[in-house]
C-alpha cells in the first residue's frame, strides 16, 4: 500500500519523507512493536492527517520524527528532511530543528506549559532560541504572536501564568510558541482532544487559517475523523502500528478501502447521530 | 490555625534575631572583646545585664556579636549545601541510569560516615576557622537536598511541559535550570530552612569542642564552651548561650515545618 505514496500532489520536492519507519519499545518483557514499516511524505503547505484508534502508533510516529522518544524505544527507517536523515543527525542539529523547522503542539495545553514561568517568559525563550530577536524586540514579537492567536489585550497577558488562562487560551499560547519561530512543519498531536467542543471548533478554525496564511505543512494526529475532515488534504489511517490506508481526504472519507477506515467512519456516523 | 501561629512565631523570632545581628554594635552595652579582670564572673546586674565571664567581658555583648557569627555560619553553610545538593541531585535525577546510580551511591557513602567524625577529621587537617567551619558543615550536609532534588526531578521530567520544552529545542542545561529546578524549589526551601537550624547547632557543637570559631571571636558555641569551666559558680555563662541556641533552632524548625505544611 505504501511503496509509492498515492495522492502525492504535484508540488515537487516533499518537505519531509518518512521511509519504512519502525518503533519498538523494549521494557523488561518482550519487545513491543508500536510502529511497523510506516512510509509517507508531506509536501510544503500540505495538511496530512494520521488517524487511528488509541494504541495504533500515531503518536509514536509523531515523536519519532524528531527523535523525541525515550531511550527504551528503538527506531529504524529513515526520516528525511531536505536531504538530511533526522534519525542519524547529531543531537545539536536536532535541537535546532525541534521548534525551528518542526514544531509540536500537544493534546493537553495545561500540561505543556511550565507552571512557574509566565506566558511571556516562555514565548520569549522560544524566540530567543530560534530567532535573532532579543530582549524588547522578542517581547514585542511575543505580544504580536499572542494577538495573532486571538488573545485579547496580549501585552497585559504576557505577565500572566498558565493557570490564569482557560484551556482554549492555553492552547492558543502553545500554538503561538510553536509557530513563532516560523517552522515549516507543525506536528499537532491531538491538539483539540482535551478541549471543550466549542473551543475545539475555534482552535481548528484558527489552525486552518494559520496553515493557509503561513503556507504551513501540518501533520495532524487524531483519533477523530470529525476533527480531521475540516483540515486535512490527505488522510492516513493507522491500525496496529501500520499505515493501512493513505489517500486524498475525499477519497478516504467517501470510498474507504480498508476495514479500519470503515470502522472509524461508522464511529463518526454514530457520533453525528448522537448529536 | 495554631500551627499557623507557631510558624509566624518562628518567623518573628528569626526576624528579631536578624535585626539584633545587624544592630549588634549599637545594642551592645560593652565591647565584646574588652577584657576587664576586676569585673570577672559578676552575676547579672544593671551594668552587665547577663553578667560577665572569667575575663570580665560582658556576656550580653558577646552574645549579640555571637548572633552574627552563628547566623552567618548557618546561612552560608546551608547555601553551600543547597548548591552542591541541587547540582548533584539535578544531574542524577535528570540523566538517570548509571549517572544516577553512581551519584546516589556517593550520597549513600557520605551518609554512612558519622558526620561528627567527618567534621572533626577535616577540621583537624585544615585547622579551625570560621571559613573552614562554614565550608565543612556545607560539605557534610548536602545529601538530603540532593535526594530531594533528585526525587522531584524524577517525577517532574515525566511531565508533559518538559517534553514540550524539549520538543521546542531546549538543551539539557536549559531544561534543568529553567524548566525543572524552578518547579522543584519548594521542598528545597523547606529543607534549607530546617537545615539552617541544624547548621547552627553543628557550629555550636564544634565550637563547644574547641574546633569551631576560635576565641576571642564570640560564637554561641564557644561562649558555652568557656562557661563550662565555671559552670558551678557562674550559671549565666552557660544558660544564656544555651537559651539562644535553643530559641533559634526551634524558630527555624517551626518556620520550616510551617512552610512544609503550606507547600504540601
Amino acid at each position: 500500500m505504501s511503496e509509492k505514496v498515492p495522492g502525492t500532489s504535484p508540488l515537487g520536492m516533499p518537505l519531509l519523507t518518512v521511509e519504512n519507519l519502525s518503533v519498538t519499545y523494549r521494557q523488561d518483557g518482550a519487545p513491543v512493536r508500536a510502529v511497523d514499516g510506516v512510509s509517507f511524505a508531506i509536501e510544503p503547505g500540505e495538511v496530512l492527517a494520521l488517524v487511528g484508534e488509541s494504541g495504533s502508533g500515531k503518536s509514536s510516529v509523531a515523536l519519532a520524527l524528531a527523535r523525541l522518544l525515550p531511550p527504551m524505544a528503538s527506531v529504524s527507517g529513515r526520516v528525511m528532511l531536505s536531504e538530511a536523515d533526522l534519525l542519524d543527525a547529531p543531537e545539536a542539529t536536532l535541537r535546532a530543528i525541534r521548534g525551528g523547522t518542526i514544531a509540536y503542539v500537544f493534546q493537553d495545553p495545561a500540561a505543556s506549559l511550565n507552571p512557574v514561568l509566565t506566558i511571556g517568559e516562555q514565548l520569549v525563550e522560544m524566540l530567543t532560541r530560534h530567532t535573532p530577536l532579543r530582549g524588547r524586540d522578542a517581547e514585542r514579537a511575543a505580544v504580536e504572536w499572542l494577538g495573532r492567536m486571538g488573545i485579547a489585550s496580549a501585552a497585559e497577558r504576557l505577565h500572566a501564568y498558565p493557570h490564569e488562562f482557560s484551556g482554549g487560551m492555553q492552547q492558543r499560547v502553545c500554538l503561538a510558541m510553536a509557530l513563532c519561530a516560523s517552522p515549516s512543519l507543525l506536528v499537532a498531536d491531538e491538539p483539540t482532544t482535551a478541549l471543550d467542543v466549542t473551543v475545539q471548533v475555534a482552535i481548528l478554525r484558527l489552525l486552518r487559517e494559520l496553515q493557509r496564511r503561513l503556507g504551513l505543512a501540518v501533520l495532524l494526529i487524531s483519533h477523530d475523523l470529525l476533527v480531521v475532515e475540516r483540515l486535512a488534504h490527505r488522510i492516513g489511517i493507522m491500525a496496529g502500528g501500520r499505515l493501512v490506508e493513505l489517500g486524498p481526504a475525499e477519497q478516504v472519507l467517501r470510498r474507504p478501502a480498508h476495514d479500519q477506515t470503515k470502522l472509524l467512519l461508522r464511529a463518526r456516523a454514530a457520533m453525528t447521530l448522537r448529536r | 490555625m495554631a500551627k499557623n501561629r507557631l510558624t509566624v512565631c518562628g518567623g518573628v523570632v528569626l526576624l528579631l534575631l536578624a535585626l539584633v545581628a545587624g544592630a549588634a554594635p549599637w545594642l551592645s552595652p560593652h565591647d565584646p572583646l574588652q577584657v576587664n579582670l576586676p569585673d570577672a564572673l559578676l552575676p547579672p546586674s544593671a551594668a552587665y545585664p547577663l553578667g560577665t565571664d572569667q575575663l570580665g567581658r560582658d556576656v550580653l555583648s558577646r552574645l549579640l556579636y555571637g548572633t552574627r557569627i552563628s547566623l552567618l555560619i548557618g546561612f552560608i553553610a546551608v547555601g553551600i549545601a543547597v548548591v552542591i545538593g541541587t547540582g548533584i541531585g539535578a544531574i542524577a535525577g535528570f540523566y538517570g541510569g548509571w549517572v544516577d546510580a553512581i551519584l546516589m551511591r556517593f550520597v549513600d557513602t557520605m551518609l554512612s560516615i558519622p558526620t561528627i567524625f567527618l567534621l572533626l577529621s577535616i577540621i583537624a587537617v585544615l585547622g579551625p576557622s570560621i571559613q573552614v567551619v562554614m565550608a565543612v558543615i556545607g560539605l557534610t550536609s548536602w545529601m538530603g537536598v540532593a535526594r530531594l532534588v533528585r526525587a522531584e526531578l524524577l517525577s517532574l521530567k515525566e511531565r508533559e511541559f518538559v517534553l514540550a520544552a524539549r520538543v521546542l529545542g531546549a538543551s539539557p542545561v536549559r531544561l534543568i535550570t529553567r524548566h525543572l529546578l524552578p518547579n522543584a524549589m519548594a521542598p528545597v526551601v523547606v529543607s534549607a530552612t530546617l537545615g539552617v537550624g541544624g547548621a547552627i547547632l553543628t557550629e555550636s557543637v564544634l565550637s563547644y569542642l574547641g574546633l569551631g570559631v576560635q576565641p576571642p571571636t564570640p560564637s554561641w558555641g564557644n561562649i558555652l564552651n568557656e562557661g563550662r569551666i565555671a559552670l558551678g559558680v557562674a550559671w549565666w555563662l552557660t544558660v544564656s548561650p544555651g537559651v539562644c541556641i535553643l530559641m533559634t533552632v526551634l524558630a527555624f524548625n517551626l518556620l520550616g515545618e510551617g512552610l512544609r505544611e503550606r507547600y504540601k
